[in-house]
C-alpha cells in the first residue's frame, strides 16, 4: 500500500468512525425524545415552544446523515451537515460552560450523563476535524454503495 | 478535486430528516407534542396570597420541614440509575420519561397526600414535568424541591443508595 493509499483508508476509516458515532446518538435520542428534549431545554438557548421540533428532527438528521455517510452516499453533503450540526453543538456547549450551567450535554445520546465541559468541547472538535476531512478529501475506499 | 457539493442533495436530506421525525413522532407511544408547554410554577409563599395554579416550587428548609414532618411522599423523577446512585432516604422512584398513570408506586399515594418531587437541581425540569402529569390525574398536593438531589447532599441530609423496588 503506498502513502496516497494509506491517506485515503485512514481518511475513510474516520468517515466510517464519524458515521456509527451519528447514528448509534441519533438512535439513542430517538429512543428517548422526551429526554433529549429536556436537555435541550437545559441549555436556554431557545424559545420553549420550538424545542420538541428539534428534538424531533436532529436525531433522524443524525441518522440519515450518518447512514448514508456510512453507505458512502453523498459523502460530501453528508459531511457538510454534520459539520453545521457539530459546530452548533459545539457553540452551544461553550456557551453552557461560559454560562457556568452543571447540565448534562444530551450530545451522544441522552444517557451518557455527560455533563458539559471543556472534555465535551475537545470531543466535539476533534469530530469537527474528522467532518473537514470528508468535506475536502472524499474518496470512495470503504463504501458500500458506490455512487 | 471537485470540491464544490450540491446544495440541492443537502436540501432533499434534509426535508427528508423533518418529514421522517414527524412521522415517527405521530405514530411511535413515545411521541412528544410538537409544540412543548412551559409548565406554569409559583413559590409557596406565593401560594398562599395567589392561588393562580401551576407547579408549586418549594426550597430546602420547606422541604426539610415535610421531611421532619413524616407526613410526605418522596418522589425521585429522576432514572433509576440516577436514583441508584443516590437519593433522599425514604424517596420512591418514579421517573418522569416512563410515567404512567397506572403505575403501581402510586397506588399506595392518596390524592390528598403531600408530594414532594425532586431531581438534580435548578437546572432540572422533569421534577416539574411528574408534577404536572401528577396533578393531571388529581394530585392535589404536589410540590417540587428546587434545588434537588444536588441541594439536599451539600446540606448533608440523608440519603441513601441503592434500588427500592416497591
Amino acid at each position: 500500500m503506498n502513502k496516497n493509499q494509506f491517506i485515503k483508508y485512514g481518511i475513510a476509516l474516520t468517515r466510517i468512525y464519524l458515521a456509527l458515532v451519528f447514528i448509534l446518538s441519533g438512535l439513542d435520542k430517538i429512543n428517548n425524545l422526551s429526554d433529549f428534549a429536556q436537555s435541550i431545554e437545559n441549555y436556554r438557548l431557545f424559545p420553549t415552544y420550538i424545542i420538541n421540533i428539534f428534538a424531533i428532527i436532529i436525531p433522524w438528521l443524525e441518522v440519515i446523515t450518518g447512514g448514508l455517510l456510512l453507505l458512502g452516499l453523498f459523502i460530501k453533503e453528508n459531511a457538510v451537515i454534520i459539520f453545521s450540526l457539530l459546530l452548533v453543538f459545539t457553540i452551544a456547549v461553550i456557551t453552557a460552560v461560559l454560562r457556568n450551567l452543571d447540565i448534562e450535554c444530551g450530545c451522544s445520546g441522552t444517557y451518557d450523563g455527560q455533563k458539559v465541559g471543556i472534555i465535551k468541547i475537545v470531543e466535539n472538535i476533534s469530530l469537527i476535524v474528522v467532518s473537514f476531512l470528508s468535506i475536502k478529501f472524499p474518496n470512495q475506499v470503504l463504501t458500500f454503495l458506490k455512487q | 478535486m471537485k470540491n464544490k457539493f450540491n446544495l440541492r442533495i443537502i436540501i432533499y436530506i434534509i426535508i427528508s430528516s423533518i418529514i421522517v421525525g414527524f412521522v415517527y413522532n405521530n405514530f411511535t407511544s413515545d411521541g412528544i407534542p410538537i409544540i412543548r408547554e412551559k409548565i406554569k410554577t409559583q413559590s409557596l409563599s406565593d401560594n398562599n396570597s395567589d392561588n393562580s395554579g401551576g407547579i408549586i416550587l418549594i426550597t430546602l428548609s420547606q422541604t426539610l420541614k415535610f421531611y421532619n414532618q413524616k407526613k410526605a411522599v418522596f418522589i425521585d423523577a429522576r432514572d433509576q440509575w440516577e436514583y441508584s446512585e443516590n437519593h433522599i432516604k425514604g424517596a420512591i422512584n418514579i421517573p418522569e420519561f416512563s410515567f404512567s398513570p397506572d403505575d403501581s408506586k402510586l397506588k399506595d399515594i392518596e390524592i390528598t397526600d403531600d408530594i414532594v418531587i425532586y431531581c438534580d437541581g435548578t437546572d432540572c425540569d422533569t421534577s416539574k414535568r411528574l408534577a404536572s402529569e401528577l396533578t393531571k390525574i388529581g394530585y392535589t398536593n404536589c410540590f417540587v424541591f428546587i434545588g434537588g438531589i444536588s441541594a439536599w447532599i451539600e446540606a448533608d441530609l440523608p440519603i441513601e443508595k441503592g434500588y427500592i423496588n416497591e
